[in-house]
């Protein structure tokens, strides 16, 4: 079905290879018609800033790189002439030439039990990293965060139903017990919520990890409070206020107050931050 | 500076764009005039103006963006002009106003001395034109969550904001309260499984708006119902393919944008393959299913580990809905005729954009036979994405924003919409 659909938009592209598409709408004129650039612009395009309130006239701030134009050509259509200004680098960022892509691709990809199992796992360090990265001094963002957390839960359900492999294969995957994804990235999503600044009343019993507890196993508390803990600084105050009734400052209508401050004790990303780390180290087994 | 947003007004004569600096920058289109013919429907610049700035909330130790998420303008009820812009947290309400005239004389005496008649002691005269721009209103703390649409409504007094889990009607002239009209927030934030992506008031029904969601569905709200419209009045979601089911179904049906046509009577959304056109009458299928770029389909797992699969598009209408138009890769955009079924890739880019050239319809190429300018799948380039165009209300003029350019295009032929 996909095949057809491609070859279907390429013979368009051929029929209208010489010329435009609008042209042989316009029943063989003689101008070319289409889509032609009037204005080409490289961002910001003034130079001055205007502060609100103030007046500039307009046009004056335009640079030189504004388009002449050069006059009619016969066919009285414009033209135009777009001064060229190098864009801004963007670094190159080109594919990248990872070992999946190369696996990706259907006639190379070995979809035997193993092969199976190495790209979920594949999938699943990919998941992880981009949670671990994603927390950072700007605010997540939550569809994002959805669509992973959404994402690990099929690969979750696919790891369980797929036998398990022979070989064994890297700690981090070694049965669902000992790291439970879905527990850890759901915390992680309430722990965004109350770093949002919702204040929930009914503290989950899973929300609770052991704040002391720095120790391996459970991988479970640890890794969430690791990964959290950049939000809310030392998540071992939140125990405190866990006894509090925060009813008073709930709030479910549209202008919410701002809520009590809870990060005011820490330092973020401190000593949280290398032991996140340390942690992950560990866990990927580098 | 990075371009983040592109609108034109509701006449086509402004065209105002939002950057990631927090700058609105507003073009104005030049009057056709015997005395300079050859600026004819050129765009200049006609005001420049900081609308947001980076804030830092301190209770949660998060930046807030100062990047402008959306510009709408309101219908023009006077000399001034008026629009909306919004970054994660603020919308703003800015009018801008044009002064060509200054109060001039303050001598009660003329230059014999003698007292002048007071009626004639000041007189506007001419000056050169001044844009002026001042905020109007300021909606702050309405949104928890990040802000990703707003939309006018058909009364010209209300307006709504969309976040992640929440919509807000407010009113034009009330910054001190809001009302909340759709609210998906799971009781257990651990629950969550789905965000709103989009929203838009119908363009005719005061009461009606629509939302899309991070799953795929649509969901058409009345106002007239309830006070809270978690109830939807119609859901639109398609089926899944089971075929082309993969880790990443979910993702690549997440919506990115949705817009009703100019007649109120379809919706257009896009989400990461492909654009939809929905008639508002049947809420099974679209009724009309386009490929942006379907050779990417090969491609999810390495488009996911570089994030690209996030990456959120935009879509417009032409003036008659009988064209739609969309964003893809290598800064090319995608044309759809509605009515003949021909599509087109167009490219936005300084080489291809020479003086006296038509825009040459480009071709990727997926392997088979390839031709002299077709662009194998493997060379575009990930990084330059127009995710924001904007179509001129009446003419074919198109407003294509490609990162850090924007790009003004206009078929002089067929200028009107057929």
């Amino acid at each position: 079905m996909r095949k057809r659909n491609l070859r279907m938009s390429l013979r368009e592209q051929e029929g209208g290879h010489h010329r435009s598409d609008s042209e042989q709408q316009a029943n063989g004129a003689p101008r070319r018609a289409g889509f032609q650039p009037i204005v080409a612009r490289d961002w910001p395009p003034g130079r001055s800033r205007v502060a609100p309130g103030q007046t500039q006239r307009p046009g004056e701030s335009e640079p030189d790189s504004y388009p002449a134009l050069v006059g009619r050509n016969a066919a009285g259509l414009l033209e135009v002439v777009v001064e060229t200004l190098a864009a801004e680098d963007m670094g190159g960022l080109k594919r990248k030439h990872s070992d999946l892509e190369e696996e990706e691709e259907d006639e190379k990809w070995d979809w035997t039990p193993a092969g199976l199992r190495s790209y979920q796992q594949a999938l699943l360090r990919i998941s992880l990293e981009k949670v671990q990265r994603s927390l950072g001094p700007k605010a997540p963002s939550l569809r994002r965060h959805v669509l992973i957390h959404n994402t690990l839960q099929q690969l979750q359900a696919a790891i369980r139903l797929a036998p398990a492999p022979a070989l064994p294969p890297e700690p981090l995957f070694l049965g669902e017990d000992d790291f439970s994804l879905s527990t850890t990235i759901g915390s992680i999503l309430r722990e965004l919520d109350t770093s949002m600044g919702e204040m929930e009343s009914p503290p989950n019993p899973v929300a609770s990890p052991s704040p002391q507890n720095e120790m391996m196993p459970p991988a479970d508390p640890v890794f969430l409070e690791a990964l959290s803990s950049r939000y809310l600084g030392d998540s071992g105050l939140d125990d405190f206020f866990l006894d509090i009734d925060t009813s008073a400052v709930e709030k479910d209508s549209a202008l919410p107050p701002p809520e009590p401050p809870r990060s005011l004790f820490c330092a973020p990303g401190s000593w949280e931050w290398n032991e996140l780390d340390h942690i992950m180290e560990i866990i990927l087994g580098s | 500076d990075i371009i983040s947003t592109v609108e034109f007004n509701h006449t086509g004569e402004l065209l105002a764009t939002g950057d990631k600096g927090g700058r609105v920058v507003i073009f104005q289109r030049e009057p056709e005039s015997k005395n300079a013919p050859h600026s004819q429907g050129e765009y200049d610049v006609y005001s420049t103006f900081q609308s947001h700035e980076p804030e830092f909330d301190y209770l949660k130790s998060l930046e807030i963006e100062e990047k402008i998420n959306k510009i709408k303008w309101l219908p023009q009820q006077n000399a001034a002009h008026s629009l909306l812009s919004t970054n994660d947290k603020t919308i703003k309400l800015w009018k801008i106003t044009e002064r060509d005239k200054r109060p001039e004389g303050y001598n009660l005496k003329d230059e014999e001395g003698k007292l002048k008649d007071l009626s004639t002691v000041t007189s506007l005269q001419p000056m050169d034109l001044m844009v002026e721009v001042s905020p109007r209103r300021i909606f702050a703390n309405g949104h928890t969550y990040h802000i990703n649409s707003i939309s006018v409504n058909s009364d010209c007094e209300t307006y709504m904001s969309a976040d992640d889990l929440r919509i807000n009607l407010w009113h034009l002239a009330i910054t001190d309260r809001s009302f909340n009209i759709v609210d998906i927030k799971p009781a257990n934030m651990e629950d969550l499984t789905e965000v709103i992506t989009a929203s838009e008031f119908h363009p005719h029904h005061c009461n009606l708006f629509v939302y899309s969601s991070s799953k795929g569905s649509l969901r058409l709200c009345d106002m007239r119902a309830a006070a809270l419209c978690d109830k939807h009045s119609k859901l639109f979601e398609e089926p899944e393919d089971p075929s082309n089911r993969s880790f990443f179904s979910e993702i690549i049906s997440s919506v990115s944008d949705v817009k009703f046509s100019h007649s109120g009577r379809y919706m257009l959304t896009r989400d990461y393959l492909t654009v939809k056109v929905w008639d508002l009458n049947m809420e099974a299928r679209p009724i009309e299913t386009y490929q942006v770029h379907d050779y990417l389909r090969s491609k999810l797992c390495s488009l996911y580990e570089s994030d690209c699969i996030f990456d959120k598009f935009e879509c417009a209408w032409n003036g008659s809905d009988s064209v739609i138009m969309t964003g893809a890769y290598n800064n090319f955009f995608r044309m759809f005729d509605r009515n003949t079924k021909r599509d087109v890739t167009l490219e936005a880019s300084r080489e291809s954009s020479k003086p006296r050239a038509v825009l040459k319809p480009r071709r990727v190429c997926v392997g088979g036979k390839r031709r002299r300018d077709d662009i194998s799948v493997d060379s575009l380039d990930f990084t330059k994405k127009i995710l924001h165009t904007a179509w001129h209300p009446a003419e074919n003029i198109i407003a294509i924003a490609a990162t850090n350019n924007l790009y003004i295009f206009q078929d002089k032929v067929n200028s009107d919409m057929h």
